[in-house]
């Protein structure tokens, strides 16, 4: 047994370049696995680091603003936890460039850091006792903004003042770029947060005013009872809400899109792995037909089938062990490259990465069980073959009945293809030599089919985002400063420039579970509504104003709920028993959906509006300024901006779609360089054969480009059904995150892929070309063809 | 070679035909033959008459359609694949045509390899494959990959790998086809040697003359059927 093992190791030695191409296929399974999901642990970590770093609050109230003499004792409170007190004032402010956006001024003691809700100066300085018109702005204001330290803008617009920017800030409240949480589609930069001294407050009121307090608790276990004690504890105020730390939009906002890497993952790595086992599958098959003597030899001699299949098994241990080494080195990096790249995206300001060793453990196991079982699928005809089946001769050109009609075909194509001799040897060995032929194409198809899957992914995802708003009917969604009554609602919609508008409802509240709750936003929409397209999925719309129902979407939901499941929903009005009479799917989570009297009802607004939507008759962009110069308005999203604001959440797949981009082109670089060469260096004798009886330099090279071209056009035409099915394979998956994407098959995807495929082609064969001329025809036809 | 013990090879109407898709093409008619311990046997014929399937047939390579044979007097036809290798493990020594060495495999180990199935003590294997090497003349080669030997030189690593596991019958086919006829002679002068010296059987298919005028017999294969 020991020199059959020896035996497939040197084996393995001489196949350096297939060995190698399987390694880095078994490798990229790995780093795939391992790093995506170290790069999802590390995106918890620095979330997590962050807001311990910064002391992000483990509850946050929000009540009507309050003066120091209305605001209650917090001395008990503060037994229990450090608390900042602060006051938050949503607005508009006008950018450098004349556009509008909605703010969120923080007005903070300016003495010192905040013991709860800090923030990180990144550039310039913090507030100071002094400086009342100094202010802190969040980053974001100068990464897409680009507002600097010592610039000026205009806060509050009630009552206007101008103000300096001294520092630029990381505040643990917006780790991911402040997305506007009231509009309905969160969006990197529609919200600047600026933080500003109390001072201003006094100034303007002769007082300070607090509306927000934000607790760290000493002991966080201690939070249920704590929080469900806040209302007794602060009575006299009027408390519109309480948020946990796991509610706090960017928190939340950033748990549930990490999701996605766990989703996304998944049929990614299967894309790769079904192309590894394939190959792996082809060359081990390749490898048994070439060394049949061999084995023949070996059964011969006595050795059982078992041993002889246990000893070719061996070289599947050995990729996958090469492989899964391999994986894990560069599983660092990649965890890098989709923590980093994600960071930069969503606009983390730093990743604090971490090793997790149970996924590199796992992604190792499964490279080094694709590889054993892949190899060991060939091997199961070794089961039935006896030593006298595989000495005997039994070439690849023997056209049992299944190929015979490929001999019309040849005859048929070499009269098309007219008579030059490069022509007929070149079609010749590939119809005499079916099964290599057709490995040889599976294999090319399989690496364009590869980048294909990929960039036809990234293409009908941009192609959703697109076009998935245009059956909209409404131009802009406006959300008002606070609820108003109709009259004034309608008087604020009923602008130039606005033809048609549909006023709505919209407030917190809670679904409670057995296992806990869940805070949602609470949409109210008229039954008759029009404008907002409801992608429903199953049951039905509400049919009445009044019934206590929900539409609901599972997609990026923590909880799942089932069609006609009866949930308990908690407002400051009370509790409501409701029913889920819909399912649907948007790209926002932590919305649900019920009938507009409802929404009334339940959130106490009866007879009032937050914000609608709205058809414009003038520009979009000039309605959002008109808008904004109304104080009662507090945010506009604009349609035309949509696509963006879609591609931006659909940013977790487009990373990991673009990561594997790049890697499938490599790694088909390197698949189309190791089938091409592969392929002409085992046909060697045959071509020193030709060489040997006259065939010119010319004829050969033009034999070899005239059988890979026919196979190339083969395999780029094979690689496209191939591509499509894997493609409605990822975004069937990527459905349990996101609205259905369908597959869009764009003629500019298929030519960015192909077209580099058919320009590399010729050229990966030209190392193997050159070979084949210089070689030594003696001895090559002196050596037996014994594979 | 004794005269009167028990054949060790004994073949009782043996027939054999092969398939190529529809096609059945029979090779051997009614074969019967008894092979003495220590014979030295030629069966001549041309190409294509069956020779080569009824080595393998001795060999237990291949399986008759029927007939009977028996090998040390033991039934073959309708053995286990698995008791099947163990007969070619232990009893048979095979020469082929064209050597048909492992080519990732030194000429010792080569030799080594046939040994390793017997389970045998590695200082054994060692001194038995460097002995059986040396009686060919190719000790001095035996860290010699195949590529790197003559015709003549690999074949004689093949007797030697065939030899070393003492089998007691040693079935050769065709073991000069692709010597000169210098190297051919020398090889059939060693197979003789070792025929005597050993007192190994051997069973050799050939179109070689040379070779069949170094039989103790020579039997003839025509159209399905032996003749002497």
């Amino acid at each position: 047994m020991r020199k059959l093992l020896l035996k497939s190791l040197r084996d393995l030695l001489r196949m350096k370049l297939r060995v190698v191409s399987i390694w880095l296929l078994v490798s990229v399974v790995v780093f795939v696995y391992a790093g995506a999901f170290m790069a999802r642990e590390s995106l918890y970590h620095t979330r997590d680091t962050l807001c311990s770093r910064l002391r992000l609050s483990d509850l946050e109230v929000t009540f009507t603003p309050a003066s120091p003499d209305e605001m209650p004792d917090l001395g008990d409170l503060e037994q229990q936890a450090v608390i900042t007190r602060r006051l938050l004032t949503p607005g508009g402010m006008e950018l450098p460039d004349g556009r509008t956006l909605a703010s969120l001024i923080i007005y903070t003691d300016p003495s010192g850091h905040p013991p709860v809700n800090d923030v990180q100066i990144l550039e310039g300085e913090y507030l100071s006792p002094g400086d009342e018109t100094g202010v802190v702005i969040e980053k974001s204001l100068a990464e897409i903004h680009g507002y600097r330290v010592g610039d000026t803008l205009t806060i509050n617009p009630t009552f206007p003042v101008e103000v300096e920017v001294r520092g630029i800030a990381v505040s643990p409240e917006c780790l991911v770029t402040p997305a506007n949480p009231l509009i309905f589609l969160p969006s990197k930069g529609s919200l600047g947060i600026v933080f500003a001294s109390m001072k201003l407050v006094e100034n303007a009121f002769g007082y300070p005013l607090y509306n927000n307090l934000s607790f760290l608790l000493r002991n966080p276990e201690d939070r249920h009872a704590f929080e469900a004690a806040i209302p007794d504890r602060l009575k006299g105020l009027e408390i519109e809400r309480v948020t946990s730390k796991e509610e706090q939009f960017g928190y939340r906002f950033l748990s549930q899109d990490l999701k996605g890497f766990s989703i996304m993952i998944g049929p990614v790595v299967g894309i790769f792995c079904v192309i590894t086992a394939i190959v792996i599958i082809l060359t081990i098959h390749r490898l048994l037909v070439s060394q049949k003597k061999q084995i023949g030899v070996l059964m011969a001699l006595g050795f059982t089938n078992g041993r002889i299949a246990l000893s070719y098994l061996l070289m599947g241990v050995l990729f996958g062990i090469g492989g899964s080494a391999i994986g894990v080195a560069v599983s660092f990096r990649v965890n890098e490259l989709y923590a980093g790249t994600y960071a930069r995206i969503v606009g983390m300001p730093e990743v604090v990465y971490t090793t997790s060793w149970p996924h590199i453990l796992a992604g190792a196991l499964l490279g080094l069980a694709l590889a054993v079982v892949s190899t060991a699928v060939p091997l199961l005809r070794l089961r039935t073959l006896s030593p006298q089946v595989v000495i005997r001769e039994e070439p690849e050109t023997v056209t049992r009945v299944f190929f015979r009609p490929l001999r019309g075909l040849e005859r048929l194509v070499s009269r098309a293809g007219g008579t030059s001799l490069s022509q007929k040897i070149g079609l010749r060995n590939l119809f005499r030599r079916p099964r290599l032929a057709l490995a040889t194409i599976l294999l090319i198809a399989l690496a364009v089919s590869l980048s294909l899957t990929f960039q036809i992914a990234i293409g009908s995802m941009e192609h959703h985002a697109e076009t998935q708003f245009q059956q909209e009917a409404w131009d802009a969604g406006i959300g008002f400063r606070s609820p108003l009554d109709l009259e004034d609602a309608r008087q604020v919609m009923n602008l130039d420039g606005i033809r048609e508008y549909e006023l709505a409802v919209s407030g917190f509240g809670r679904l409670l579970f057995d296992s806990g709750y869940q805070d949602f936003r609470i949409v109210g929409r008229a039954p008759e509504d029009t404008m907002r397209t409801i992608n429903l999925i199953s049951g039905r719309l509400p049919a009445d104003n009044h019934e206590n129902t929900i539409l609901y979407n599972n997609g990026l939901a923590e909880r799942k709920l089932r069609l006609g499941e009866r949930v308990t929903l908690e407002t400051g009005r009370g509790t409501f028993e409701m029913e889920v009479a819909g399912l649907i799917e948007e790209y926002t989570f932590g919305q649900i959906y019920m009938p507009l009297g409802t929404a009334e009802r339940v959130l106490g607004m009866e007879g009032k509006r937050t914000g609608g939507l709205a058809t414009f008759s003038a520009d979009p962009h000039r309605m959002e300024k008109k808008l904004f110069e109304n104080e009662l308005v507090s945010q506009v999203t604009l349609k035309v901006d949509l696509a963006d604001i879609v591609l931006e959440l659909l940013g977790t797949g487009k990373i990991i779609l673009y990561v594997s981009l790049l890697i499938s082109l490599a790694i088909s670089l390197l698949f189309l360089f190791t089938a091409v060469t592969v392929n002409l260096l085992d046909r060697q004798r045959e071509y020193a054969t030709l060489q040997s009886i006259g065939l010119s330099d010319r004829s050969m090279i033009g034999s070899v480009l005239i059988e890979m071209g026919v196979e190339a056009a083969a395999a780029l035409v094979l690689s496209v059904p191939i591509s499509i099915a894997l493609v409605t394979f990822l975004n069937h998956n990527f459905s349990a995150l996101w609205p259905q994407i369908d597959t869009h098959l764009a003629l500019k995807d298929f030519l960015t892929i192909m077209t580099p495929a058919v320009l590399v082609l010729p050229l990966s064969a030209v190392p193997a070309i050159r070979f084949l001329l210089r070689m030594d025809l003696p001895e090559v036809l002196r050596s037996r063809a014994f594979g | 070679m004794r005269q009167e013990a028990s054949p060790v090879i004994s073949l009782r109407d043996v027939h054999k035909s092969f398939r190529t898709g529809e096609v059945i093409t029979p090779v051997l008619d009614g074969v019967s033959l008894d092979v003495r311990p220590g014979e030295f046997l030629v069966i001549f014929g041309v190409s294509g008459s069956g020779k080569t399937t009824l080595l393998n047939l001795m060999g237990a390579m291949d399986r008759a359609d029927r007939g009977s044979i028996r090998l040390d007097g033991e039934e073959i036809v309708g053995l286990s694949r698995k008791r099947l290798t163990e007969i070619r493990r232990r009893k048979i020594g095979y020469i082929f045509q064209f050597y048909n060495l492992l080519p990732t495999l030194t000429a010792r180990e080569n030799v080594e390899m046939g040994l390793e199935l017997l389970g045998l003590d590695r200082e054994v294997i060692r001194t038995r494959a460097e002995d059986t090497l040396d009686r060919v003349g190719m000790k001095g080669m035996a860290d010699k990959y195949p590529d790197q030997l003559s015709g003549g030189e690999q074949q004689r690593v093949a007797i030697a790998r065939a030899l070393a596991k003492e089998p007691g019958i040693v079935l050769a086919d065709e073991p000069t086809g692709n010597l000169d006829e210098h190297t051919a002679a020398g090889v059939v002068r060693l197979m003789k040697e070792l025929n005597t010296t050993t007192g190994n059987t051997f069973v050799v298919a050939t179109h070689n003359r040379e070779l069949a005028g170094a039989a103790h017999r020579v039997l003839r294969v025509t159209e399905g059927k032996l003749t002497v």
